[in-house]
C-alpha cells in the first residue's frame, strides 16, 4: 500500500479557463466525505426526492424508458403525436426500437419524423400511454426548481433553472468581421487590429488602424465592451458605427453578417472538465433555443419530460452536456416543432435500408462501419441545416 | 490524553476535515410547500447577486476567471490563481459593461484576492457574510461566468449544499462548476457571500470554495496590497497547514494505520511509533478518507 499525504487543492482542479494541470491530479477527487456526513447528506437527499414524489407519481405515467437492439438508449416523452427521444442516441444504437411505459407493457415503436435542430425522433409506439400537456406551459425562471421524470414514477433528476432559454447556434450572433487592438486607446475606442474580407465591416468601408469610437448610441470604451454590444444583436441588424481616421471622425451605417462556423472553440481542459463527474451526450450543443438547468444525470437520461413544482410540463431533456449543464427544450418551443413537418424522410429510408442489410447477413465490422456512417451523416445534416436556416 | 486529542485533530486537519457533529440543524425539505419556499429564496439571492457577479480577464493570459463586488465603490473578490500576478484585469458585468480594476494582494495559500475597480461609480454589490457557522447540509447557491463571458446569457445559477469543511478555510459542495467558474461567488440561502469558487474534482460533489470567513481575517492585507502564500496549498510548503508527522499507510475496521513517523515531529515526541492505530478522535471513529 502507498503511502498518502493528503491535501485539499493539490487533487483538485484549478477552475480557470485556459489554465493547464495533468490529467492525472484532475482524476482524483474530494471530498473525503466522513460516513456522518455522508448520512446527513443521504438523508437530505430523501427528503428533497420524498417531497416530490407525488409529482413524480403522477407525471411519471408521460414518460418511457426507450430501448433499441435489446439495451436502452434513452428516455422518452409521451406526447400527442407520439414519443419523443434523443434520435443521436436511437440513430447510433442500432434498430429494433421498443419503449416501456409506466405500466411495465413492452411496446414496438419506429421513427415516424426526426426534428433534427433539437435532435429529437418522433416515435410511433401505438398509443396507450397518457400525454404531456404541452399547452399549459408557463415561462420558467432561474432558481425555479425542475425534476426529471420517469416511467418508474421516479424523478431521477432535480436541478434548478441556471440560465434562460437562449439560442446555441453560432449562426445566430451578429458577426462583424474585425479583430480588436488589446492595447487601449488614449481618449477612448477601440482600434481595429484587422478586416476580415468580405465581412459586414468589410462592406462597409472599415479599414485596419480605424478606431470605433461609438456604436449606435453607446460609446465604446474597450473592445470586452464592443464585442458584448455586438454579440447582444442578431445577423441582419443594421448599426451605425462612429470612428476614426488620420485624425478624422466618420461614420457608416453596417448590416450585420452571420457570425461563420469555425468549428467548436473548446480548449482541452475545458473538455476534460466537461466530463469531469458523469456522461456527455454525442449531440450536445448547437440547439436554438433551450435552456439550461445544474440538474445533475447522465446521457442515458436525455429524452426525460421535465415538470415544475405545480406538476406542469415544463419540457424535455435535449441533452446533458457538461458537468454543470443540462439542455431542455421548453414545451412552447416543443409545440412549434411538433406543428412543424419532421425534418427527415430520407434518413428513414437510409435507416431502413441499414436494416435490411443486416438482415441479409453483413458482419458485425461492416454494420459497425455502417452505423458510424450513418452517425455521420446525420451530424452533417444537422450542419447543413443550420446552414439553410442561416440564409 | 489531551496532547493526543489535539494532534489527533492536527492530523484530520490535514486530511482535509473538520468536526461536524450529527445533531446539526441540518436544514430539510420534506414537502413541496417547503421546496417552493427555498425556491422563492433561491430566486431572491439570483436578482440581488447575480448583477454583482463579474467576469474577469487579462489581455496578458487570455484565461477568464469570475469575481464577485462587495463594496458599492467596485471591490472585488476573486480567486488567487485567478488573477495569477496581473497587476490589473478587465470586469466584465453581466450586462456587459466593461471596466477596469487593479489587482490589490492575494493570499495564494487560500486562493483568495482583492480588486479595486478604477473607475469611480456605484456598483452592484453583495454582502458578504460567513461561511464558519456553515454545517454539512447547509442550502448554497452559486454563481460565476462559466466558460468566460457570454454576452447571451447572465452568469449561471447552481444550487447545491455544504458537503464538507476542509482545511484552511475551504469548503466543498455539490454545485457543480466548471472552467470560468473560478473567483465567482458562492452564497448562502439568505444571500450573503460565503465562499469564493476555486477547485474541482472528479466527483460531482467535489466542487471547492474559498470560505469567507477565512478571507475576512486576511481583508486589511489584502486591501493593503500584500501578496503572499503558494498556490497548490502542497501542506507541507504551507505555513498554516497543520502537521503531526506522520503517513498514513491504510485504514482498517479499527482505524488508520500509521506507517512513517517524521523524525522530530509532534508524532515522535509523542512517541507513537509506526504500526499504531488511530481508532478514536472526539468521540468519533476515524476511517481511511482517501486513496492513492
Amino acid at each position: 500500500m502507498k503511502h498518502t499525504v493528503l491535501s485539499v487543492s493539490v487533487w483538485a482542479t484549478l477552475i480557470t479557463t485556459g489554465f493547464s494541470q495533468s490529467r492525472e491530479s484532475a482524476r482524483r477527487g474530494l471530498p473525503f466525505l466522513r460516513p456522518d456526513d455522508q448520512q446527513i447528506l443521504q438523508k437530505q437527499s430523501e427528503g428533497f426526492f420524498k417531497a416530490i414524489d407525488p409529482i413524480a407519481d403522477k407525471t411519471g405515467e408521460n414518460a418511457v424508458n426507450v430501448f433499441s437492439s435489446g439495451r436502452m438508449v434513452a428516455r422518452g416523452t409521451v406526447t400527442a403525436d407520439g414519443v419523443l427521444t434523443k434520435w443521436s442516441e436511437l440513430v447510433s444504437k442500432g434498430d429494433n426500437i421498443w419503449v416501456i411505459g409506466h405500466d411495465g407493457v413492452k411496446r414496438d415503436a419506429f421513427v415516424k419524423g426526426v426534428y433534427l435542430e433539437y435532435d429529437l425522433a418522433l416515435l410511433d409506439y401505438g398509443g396507450g400511454l397518457s400525454a404531456v400537456d404541452i399547452k399549459q406551459a408557463e415561462a420558467v425562471k432561474p432558481g425555479e426548481f425542475l425534476i426529471a421524470v420517469g416511467p418508474a414514477k421516479e424523478a431521477h433528476g432535480l436541478g434548478i433553472v441556471s440560465v434562460a432559454p437562449r439560442s446555441l447556434r453560432e449562426s445566430d450572433k451578429a458577426f462583424l468581421g474585425v479583430r480588436m487592438d488589446f492595447n487601449p486607446i488614449k481618449g477612448g475606442g477601440v482600434r481595429l487590429e484587422s478586416v476580415e474580407k468580405g465581412s459586414a465591416a468589410a462592406r462597409a468601408g472599415l479599414v485596419s488602424g480605424d478606431v470605433v469610437t461609438q456604436v449606435n448610441e453607446k460609446k465604446v470604451d474597450g473592445l470586452h465592451e464592443m464585442g458584448n454590444f455586438l454579440q447582444s444583436l442578431k445577423p441582419g441588424d443594421q448599426m451605425v458605427l462612429h470612428f476614426r481616421r488620420n485624425a478624422r471622425e466618420f461614420s457608416v451605417d453596417v448590416v450585420l453578417g452571420a457570425r461563420p462556423e469555425r468549428g467548436q472553440f473548446s480548449p482541452q481542459r475545458l473538455k476534460q472538465m466537461k466530463r469531469m463527474g458523469g456522461t456527455i451526450n454525442d449531440v450536445a450543443e448547437g440547439f436554438p433555443d433551450v435552456l439550461q438547468s445544474d440538474m445533475q444525470i447522465e446521457a442515458l437520461d436525455a429524452g426525460s419530460p421535465v415538470f415544475d413544482l405545480d406538476g406542469k410540463f415544463v419540457g424535455l431533456v435535449v441533452a446533458r452536456a457538461s458537468r454543470i449543464k443540462t439542455y431542455i427544450i421548453t414545451a412552447d418551443k416543443l409545440a412549434i416543432q411538433l406543428e412543424k413537418e419532421p425534418n427527415m424522410s430520407v434518413g428513414l429510408e437510409k435507416k431502413t435500408r441499414l436494416i435490411d442489410r443486416r438482415k441479409a447477413g453483413i458482419t458485425a465490422v461492416e454494420a459497425k462501419e455502417l452505423r458510424q456512417l450513418g452517425n455521420i451523416i446525420e451530424r452533417a445534416k444537422r450542419r447543413i441545416l443550420e446552414i439553410e436556416n442561416r440564409e | 490524553m489531551t496532547h493526543l486529542t489535539k494532534y489527533c485533530i492536527n492530523l484530520i486537519g490535514v486530511l482535509g476535515l473538520m468536526t461536524s457533529t450529527l445533531t446539526a440543524d441540518t436544514p430539510s425539505v420534506t414537502s413541496i410547500a417547503q421546496l417552493k419556499e427555498l425556491q422563492s429564496k433561491i430566486q431572491k439571492v439570483v436578482s440581488v447577486a447575480q448583477p454583482a457577479t463579474v467576469a474577469l480577464t487579462s489581455s496578458r493570459t487570455g484565461s477568464w476567471g469570475s469575481g464577485v463586488v462587495v463594496s458599492e465603490s467596485g471591490t472585488i473578490l476573486t480567486a488567487a490563481h485567478v488573477v495569477q500576478g496581473a497587476k490589473t484585469l478587465v470586469v466584465i458585468f453581466p450586462d456587459g459593461t466593461e471596466a477596469s480594476a487593479d489587482v490589490l494582494g492575494a493570499n495564494r495559500t487560500k486562493d483568495t484576492a482583492m480588486l479595486k475597480i478604477r473607475e469611480a461609480d456605484v456598483y452592484p454589490y453583495v454582502e458578504v457574510g460567513d461561511s464558519d457557522p456553515l454545517e454539512v447540509g447547509s442550502f448554497l447557491v452559486a454563481m460565476g461566468h462559466a466558460g468566460g463571458y457570454d454576452a447571451l446569457r447572465k452568469p449561471p445559477v447552481r444550487f447545491g449544499r455544504l458537503v464538507s469543511k476542509n482545511i484552511g478555510g475551504y469548503f466543498s459542495s455539490d454545485c457543480t462548476l466548471i472552467g470560468g467558474d473560478s473567483g465567482g461567488p458562492i452564497f448562502d440561502i439568505d444571500g450573503k457571500l460565503v465562499g469564493i469558487n476555486s477547485s474541482i474534482g472528479e466527483d460531482r460533489k467535489a466542487n471547492n470554495h474559498a470560505g469567507l470567513s477565512a478571507l475576512k481575517a486576511d481583508w486589511k492585507r489584502l486591501e493593503a496590497g500584500e501578496t503572499w502564500g503558494s498556490l497548490g496549498s502542497n501542506p507541507l510548503a504551507n505555513i498554516d497547514s497543520p502537521i503531526l508527522g506522520v503517513a498514513i499507510l491504510g485504514a482498517t475496521r479499527q482505524g488508520v494505520l500509521l506507517g512513517e513517523i517524521v523524525p522530530g515531529g509532534p508524532a515522535q515526541r509523542l512517541a507513537l511509533n509506526h504500526v499504531i492505530l488511530f481508532s478514536m478522535w472526539r468521540g468519533t471513529k476515524c476511517s481511511m478518507v482517501g486513496s492513492s
